[in-house]
């Protein structure tokens, strides 16, 4: 099944969805202000400017928390469970809601580095999960 | 110096609770205000504010008043609908509060029905706005809690077993409300046999899902004087919201509920100390944790061992709290039967799960995404 994000892409969120395409975590930051925001919004939440651009993140960051669903309540969601659903606090600073995936979720952890990975894709659109970053080399 | 009392609560009804098939929002709303107004002796007639929680069955949510004012036949001063979640019971009976402060209503009905066990309720929604959380396989409402459950085991030590007591302890009252839905005692192992639902949470940290009804009567202090109970003054209210969700680093937390509660307090210019039983939402056991630290009764991180083998929070404890079984045992109606519960205790109307010499409690509710929350702080009847 390939990924169509709920609700669909449209012009405000097609930077958002197809920057996984080509691997980037992308996000809006306030031409006025600099702040970098998530949800994706039409305006900033800091200083309510309809300016902004797309920046690129570095896609890593830490688990704030994380919670494991022993149930689907959603049919896209049936063959994933159990699966963790984790607010990720970016390096940047925005915290998104996401998943950690590529480990058992008894491997996740509080505070765990992550980095993301966009292994869900569509046509027009990647969903940005993440996973335990790997050690230094 | 005691606090000028503007409103009071004068009459509470409830509805049959649990499953009741064939009944509507509007029908068990109106089963309530039967019993709110049987309980103070007002008719019908003498209603002249309807504040309305839509269920979340209701097919239109933001016009609830207007079906439900036409099928209960009234035509008020002052109408409205609210969307609140858990937090809508305290909000509503601040409005009213407000309403019958200002003079623009004497009589204020604050009324809910929702047939939520077997009309088809939508708990199971995902969150999220323009990108939604079901992306990520973020649905239904026990994985916003479990996400702040989690961070307060990680940062506090918060044990599973002591989300349990809190469970044991709305059981164990709910077993003296002859009324609660769910009456058969747990133990603490039983709460841990239970299956995980979205870990940490297992069945038996969460609420009911429940069909019913509740009403609330609001009026000034000297009409609620000749009501037939006298009335409960309303001593503090306070509201706190946290309306952004993932802007807020610690949303997770609820700082919302400290604001809420201390607003309150200020108001009726009572501390913590002054409380002798309280009414916190508890729409999942972790909530009661974070209410006990927001609301002073305990400092941040320490709710774990406060609540931990269940004997502050008994009826017999230092702050006896959710005598009535809460949402977790008595009936799921979002916080409404918390108000209840409040009166009733203040009246001293709770037979075997009557908190002796019960003189103030505190009333918590929160809702949506966890983003809002309410607090009333209730007297003795004077």
């Amino acid at each position: 099944m390939t990924f169509q994000p709920q609700p669909p892409v449209t012009d405000l969120t097609r930077p958002f969805w197809a920057g996984g395409l080509v691997g980037e975590l992308r996000l809006q930051r306030c031409a006025d202000c600099g702040h970098i925001r998530f949800p994706v919004s039409a305006i900033c939440p800091g200083c309510l400017s309809g300016r902004a651009e797309w920046t690129v993140t570095s896609g890593r960051g830490s688990v704030l928390s994380y919670a494991v669903f022993e149930r689907s309540y959603h049919e896209s969601w049936q063959d994933q469970v159990p699966y963790v659903v984790a607010l990720i606090e970016l390096d940047e600073g925005p915290v998104l809601i996401s998943n950690v995936i590529g480990v058992p979720p008894s491997a996740v952890t509080v505070g765990q580095r992550v980095t993301v990975t966009f292994p869900r894709r569509g046509a027009d659109a990647a969903l940005p999960q993440f996973t335990p970053e790997t050690e230094e080399r | 110096m005691p606090v000028p009392v503007k409103a009071a609560i004068a009459g509470v009804g409830a509805s049959r609770q649990g499953k009741l098939p064939g009944e509507t929002d509007l029908s068990l709303a109106a089963e309530a205000l039967r019993a709110a107004l049987d309980d103070c002796g007002l008719a019908k007639d003498d209603i002249d504010g309807l504040l309305t929680m839509p269920g979340t069955t209701s097919p239109d949510p933001a016009r609830h008043y207007l079906r439900l004012g036409e099928y209960l036949g009234v035509n008020p001063a002052l109408a409205g609908s609210l969307t609140m979640g858990g937090a809508t019971a305290g909000v509503l009976v601040q409005q009213a509060a407000l309403a019958v402060a200002a003079g623009m209503a004497d009589v204020v009905a604050c009324v809910f029905g929702d047939p939520a066990r077997t009309g088809g309720s939508r708990f199971a929604a995902a969150s999220g706005g323009i990108v939604s959380w079901g992306n990520w396989g973020m649905y239904g409402n026990a994985a916003n809690s479990a996400l702040g459950a989690r961070r307060h085991m990680a940062l506090y030590g918060t044990t599973s077993q002591q989300l349990g007591w809190v469970a044991v302890n709305g059981r164990r009252n709910a077993a003296r409300n002859p009324a609660a839905v769910m009456r058969e005692p747990i133990t603490l192992a039983d709460h841990q046999r239970s299956r995980m639902i979205v870990d940490p949470l297992r069945l038996l940290d969460c609420c009911l899902i429940s069909d019913g009804g509740v009403a609330l009567i609001v009026t000034s202090p000297q009409r609620a004087a000749d009501t037939r109970a006298g009335g409960v003054p309303i001593l503090g209210m306070g509201q706190g919201h946290t309306l952004q969700t993932l802007e807020r680093k610690d949303w997770w937390y609820l700082p919302h509920q400290r604001d809420c509660v201390s607003r309150a307090y200020r108001m009726a210019r009572l501390s913590p100390a002054d409380i002798d039983v309280a009414q916190l939402y508890d729409n999942f056991t972790i909530a009661v944790l974070f209410w006990l630290e927001h609301a002073g009764f305990c400092g941040p991180g320490e709710s774990g061992p406060f609540v931990e083998g269940g004997e502050r929070i008994a009826l017999d404890g230092e702050l006896p709290v959710n005598t009535a079984g809460g949402n977790l045992s008595e009936s799921y109606m979002q916080g409404w039967l918390h108000v209840v519960e409040g009166v009733r205790q203040l009246r001293g109307e709770c037979g075997e799960r009557q908190v002796a010499g019960a003189r103030t409690c505190l009333v918590t509710g929160r809702g949506m995404t966890l983003n809002t929350s309410s607090c009333l702080i209730l007297g003795a009847p004077r």
